[in-house]
């Protein structure tokens, strides 16, 4: 239906149109296909595309809205970031190793997702088993930033940002093991959520490291993030590293800006030192003084061992991705070489050497190094170590202040290309997101501003374990306080 | 702490069942050196247990009751495997 | 030189659950390959274990059977190798923190082994080998194991089969494990090593895998005893090495594929949390812990009077034991338990090489089996008919008191008809009569022979003994 404007719907919006038959499943799903087969190939945000699978799941969709089924998501296009699995649907985590794998079965989130109404609307693009900041890392292709398609997206989530950014789905499933959505959301100009460790199911998400993955939502909204949390959010018998207790909703507890009065935030002051970029540090500074304006304290915390998190982080995710990816063996499923002739243990290593990318691959020996022996204790276990520090630093921080402000990068999106010389400097840039999953809180990144060269920069909130709601309600006000968002859209 | 030379990447390479292309060993080289001397920072920390106690005794214990459930058929264990032989998967011959 | 072997033993038990130890999949022995398998045994990407209630139940009644201390908190973790038949490329294991420290078992002869440790474990699949292609079948893939290590104090093979077996019957009795070596639900390495008689220091080991049957662990450590006795003789060293005991020539060889030391890189796996095992928990399963072979046995030779080879039979297998109390039970005094204990072995045990317990006990229930018992107590039958009506009793369900009749076999208690078949024998043969009155006292039993066989049987043969000798001996004078 030509009424339905771009950047004018919200996932909120959306299933509240469709259930009161405002418009149909079927003009929704059409008007996002049609920007989607229109703008993603030329951003190459998706690795996988089927309209007649949407247009099927569309029809059974009425059927249930025709039952009168109580559907929170109804109608409501999803991309799914391609590292978890969607039954029968390809599922490759952008590697060739796992090019053409279909899972027999669907994530829980999935699961979840379709029992609420919504509609499975691709698969994204992304870094290579999760692993990068730019989505360079891609085995089909980088993904290009709808703001300036000169420049990356971000990572690993880079495919769903920009999908999100350039409106081809209102939202998408991330996930989230070292800021691999917040930095994407704060590159393009959308909000993005990691929850707390174990709220959300790892069932079903291709593990990289599991101490530290989380799969979360991206929308431009953050009502839109409430909303898909509450539908995902939940204990899974299949996964025993989700929480069993219960614990409240989040959506009822987004108001105004009138939430700001009196809210304490806390300033990382670690992440204010001199490689930060001006535009950066210009958006935070306004943004604190938005917050202020509105009632808020802002004060300055320290957490004196957050330096050592890129250390602690590539270690140990490293070490747990190492042990993680050990099962892509080309036995059971993957990619098998097809050089003939071999010994089983020349199978092995050549399928896995031809399946795997060069950063996974350095990611696999980094990590077989921290474990192996001889140096496990001096690696892996002081990685643990620094681990527990950063913790109680947080720990200490939420003893003064309620929610927490950091940039999610030393600056905003880069150049394709400009950090491939510089794997370590990449990883370095990583060090605003990683202590968030080392200690295992809740985050989110929300628009904050643009930098002078028009590129978006995102402010980065986090708030103390389980207290997903007090995090949603502080970036809501915020948004509702100055919703950049709204003032500017990229062009395509 | 420990200095990086090619003999170390290829048994850490052997250990991952990885063979890597001239090219990519010196990457590894020089991208593992690069790493390894900047988390050298972390010696100065006291060695964690690696049991780990602290950490596994974050997550509240859980277990299942003894429950069969329906398993996959094997056509759909089967239909991913690259090389199979009606309900086997199939590798090359291995030698004990 | 004499030499002292130093032995210690590492058992795989799987445990007696409907579903593996990590995912819901049927552990059902002998499905077709890959036809019990699911995402997380197949190690598929995504997929996260989560641990089975009744296989932690299993372990901590094994650790209390045998005495040793659960952890209140345990971690397992990932132990990582390459190979066909292990689909995530680690297994999930116990390394630094087991369940279960120390315990002890004690055998036949009274020696005390201590127990290292026991842990949880998921088993690996299957590789079959064909000529050109080896073939893996996922089915045995994550069923729960149990990995019982002993401290190297067995200082024989003989010893470290009576091991085995004490370990199987406590598996077994508590319900843990079918304990089947055949079917590999129950599989033991052997470490051995030797060195001079009152030497301190251990000598080198090497590891003797996989070894499936009793008379295999004894004949494969007796041979690798041998072998490192001649080599030590001949001045030459041990090579520690893993070995595999070929059956056909009973030697031990190298297993090619382990040659390399493993780095196996253990870390505490981070989708599982610790196994928290609480002291409710523990008292909970000590409180369900059936009567134990050892206490089982102890009770037999002690309260019972049952000699100790009776006893140790009876003792090792709770089916048995729980059949032998329930038959004595019935029969109450009216037979001595030793009788019971020599029947139950000679007559019903032998029947459980065919048939499974259940099926002989529904044929033969206690009851029955005591009701037979109570005819020879009372004299109706002899031992020797008993076995007839056994026969016949496997056949129906009649009573053995109506088969008796049915048969006619009442067993003959008249001293009169007695003494006038006796006396018609002796009649009969006067030569052999003869021969025994100059001296030839072995024809006694020729004698008893042909009153049996002139009576088929059923004469009372106590009766017929004490008359027959009484006539002998009056015609001796």
């Amino acid at each position: 239906m030509s009424d339905l404007q771009p950047f004018s719907l919200t996932a909120t919006s959306i299933s509240q149109g469709v259930r009161s038959g405002e418009f149909s499943p079927r003009e929704v799903a059409d008007f996002y296909i049609a920007r989607t087969e229109r703008y993603s190939p030329g951003l190459n945000t998706h690795l996988y595309w089927d309209r007649d699978d949407i247009w099927q799941q569309v029809q059974k969709l009425e059927g249930r809205l025709r039952a009168k089924e109580n559907l929170p998501l109804a109608g409501v296009p999803v991309l799914i970031k391609d590292n978890i699995c969607t039954k029968g649907i390809p599922t490759t985590c952008a590697s060739k190793m796992l090019a053409g794998f279909r899972p027999p079965y669907d994530a829980t989130v999935v699961e979840r997702l379709r029992q609420a109404g919504a509609v499975i609307f691709g698969k994204a693009n992304c870094d290579e088993f999760a692993m990068g900041s730019s989505n360079e890392h891609s085995a089909y292709g980088p993904v290009l930033n709808p703001w300036n398609q000169a420049y990356v997206p971000g990572g690993s989530s880079g495919g769903s940002a920009a999908a999100v950014a350039a409106d081809l789905a209102p939202v998408a499933l991330g996930s989230d093991t070292g800021g691999s959505i917040r930095q994407p959301a704060s590159f393009c100009g959308i909000a993005g959520m990691k929850p707390t460790y174990g709220r959300i199911s790892r069932y079903g998400l291709v593990a990289y490291s599991s101490s530290l993955d989380q799969i979360g939502p991206m929308a431009r909204t953050c009502a839109d993030l409430a909303l898909l949390v509450d539908v995902l959010s939940g204990h899974d018998p299949r996964d025993a590293t989700s929480r069993a207790d219960p614990y409240p909703t989040v959506a009822p507890q987004l108001t105004g800006p009138d939430a700001l009065k009196g809210m304490r935030f806390g300033l990382v002051q670690e992440f204010f030192g001199s490689g930060l970029a001006e535009g950066t540090r210009a958006a935070l500074t306004a943004a604190v003084q938005t917050l202020r304006d509105h009632g808020a304290t802002v004060q300055e915390v320290s957490l004196p061992t957050i330096p050592l998190s890129v250390s602690a982080y590539y270690l140990i995710a490293s070490a747990e991705a190492s042990a993680n990816l050990a099962r892509f063996d080309g036995v059971r499923y993957g990619h098998r070489t097809s050089k003939s002739g071999l010994s089983l243990k020349q199978m092995l290593k050549a399928s896995r050497s031809e399946g795997f990318g060069r950063e996974v691959k350095q990611r696999i020996m980094l990590g077989t190094f921290a474990l192996s022996a001889g140096y496990c204790d001096a690696y892996y276990a002081k990685a643990a170590a620094a681990r527990r520090l950063i913790t109680a630093d947080f720990a200490a921080a939420f003893a003064k202040v309620d929610v927490l402000l950091a940039p999610n990068a030393p600056s905003a999106a880069f150049r394709i290309g400009e950090m491939e010389h510089d794997p370590l400097a990449m990883y370095l840039g990583d060090i605003c997101t990683l202590g968030v999953n080392l200690a295992g809180l809740p985050a989110l990144s929300v628009p904050g501003g643009f930098d002078p060269s028009g590129l978006p920069i995102g402010l980065q909130l986090i708030a103390p374990a389980w207290a997903d709601g007090r995090l949603l309600r502080a970036a809501h006000a915020y948004e509702q306080a100055h919703p950049w968002a709204k003032e500017k859209q990229p062009l395509l | 702490m420990v200095v990086i030379d090619a003999a170390l990447v290829q048994k850490v390479a052997g250990l991952a069942s990885l063979e890597l292309s001239d090219a990519e060993s010196t990457y590894a080289l020089t991208h593992l050196g690069r790493i390894l001397d900047y988390v050298a920072e972390l010696e100065r920390l006291p060695t964690a247990q690696l049991t780990a106690l602290a950490d596994a005794e974050a997550l509240p214990a859980f277990e299942r009751p003894d429950e069969v459930s329906l398993s996959l058929s094997a056509e759909a264990a089967m239909a991913n495997a690259p090389a199979h032989q009606a309900t086997a998967f199939q590798v090359p011959r291995i030698i004990e | 030189m004499v030499y002292e072997s130093v032995i210690g033993l590492e058992v795989h038990c799987q445990l007696a659950t409907a579903s593996k130890l990590f995912c819901g999949c049927s552990t059902k022995f002998g499905a077709a390959p890959n036809h019990q398998v699911c995402p997380i045994c197949l190690g598929m990407p995504g997929v996260l274990p989560v641990l089975n209630k009744m296989a932690v139940d299993h372990a901590v009644s094994m650790a209390l059977a045998i005495g040793g201390e659960v952890q209140e908190v345990s971690i397992f973790a990932r132990k990582q190798y390459f190979y066909p038949d292990l689909p995530k490329g680690y297994q999930i294991t116990q390394y630094d923190l087991p369940y279960c420290l120390g315990g002890a078992v004690t055998l036949g002869s009274g020696q005390r082994i201590a127990l290292t440790r026991i842990h949880l474990e998921e088993d690996a699949g299957k590789n079959v080998h064909g000529d050109h292609a080896s073939f893996v079948d996922c089915n045995r893939a994550g069923t729960p194991l149990m990995e019982i290590v002993s401290e190297p104090e067995l200082r024989s093979a003989a010893d470290a089969a009576d091991y085995l077996r004490r370990v199987r019957a406590i598996v077994r009795c508590i319900g843990a494990s079918d304990g089947n070596l055949e079917e590999g639900s129950f599989r033991c390495d052997a470490n051995v090593s030797i060195r001079p008689v009152g030497a301190t220091t251990l000598g080198t080991r090497c590891e003797i895998k996989n070894l499936n049957s009793f008379r295999n662990v004894e004949r494969a450590i007796n041979y690798e005893i041998l072998r490192q006795s001649e080599l030590l003789d001949q001045g030459l060293k041990i090579t520690q090495q893993t070995l595999l005991f070929d059956a056909n020539s009973g030697r031990t060889q190298p297993m090619r594929s382990k040659e390399e030391s493993h780095d196996y890189r253990y870390f505490p796996d981070p989708d599982l949390p610790a196994l928290v095992i609480t002291k409710d928990r523990i008292e909970r399963l000590r409180a369900t812990l059936p009567e134990l072979p050892e206490a089982a046995r102890s009770r037999l030779m002690t309260t019972l009077g049952i000699g100790e080879a009776s006893a140790e039979l009876i003792a090792s297998d709770r089916d048995t034991t729980v059949f032998f109390d329930r038959t004595l039970a019935a029969v109450g005094d009216a037979y001595p338990a030793p009788l019971i204990a020599n029947w139950l072995i000679a007559e019903l045990l032998p029947l459980t090489a065919e048939r499974t317990w259940p099926d002989v006990v529904s044929c033969i229930p206690p009851r029955r089996a005591a009701a037979l018992l109570q005819l020879i107590a009372a004299g109706t039958i002899s031992g020797k008919i008993a076995k007839t009506v056994f026969e016949a009793m496997l056949a129906s369900a009649e009573e053995p008191s109506a088969i008796v009749q049915r048969l006619g076999l009442v067993q003959i208690s008249d001293e009169g008809a007695i003494a006038a078949l006796i006396e018609q024998v002796l009649q009969q043969n006067a030569g052999q009569l003869a021969q025994y009155l100059n001296g030839k006292d072995k024809l006694f039993g020729f004698f008893v022979g042909q009153i049996m066989k002139a009576s088929q049987g059923k004469m009372n043969p106590d009766l017929v003994n004490k008359i027959l000798s009484d006539k002998l001996a009056q015609r001796r004078g």
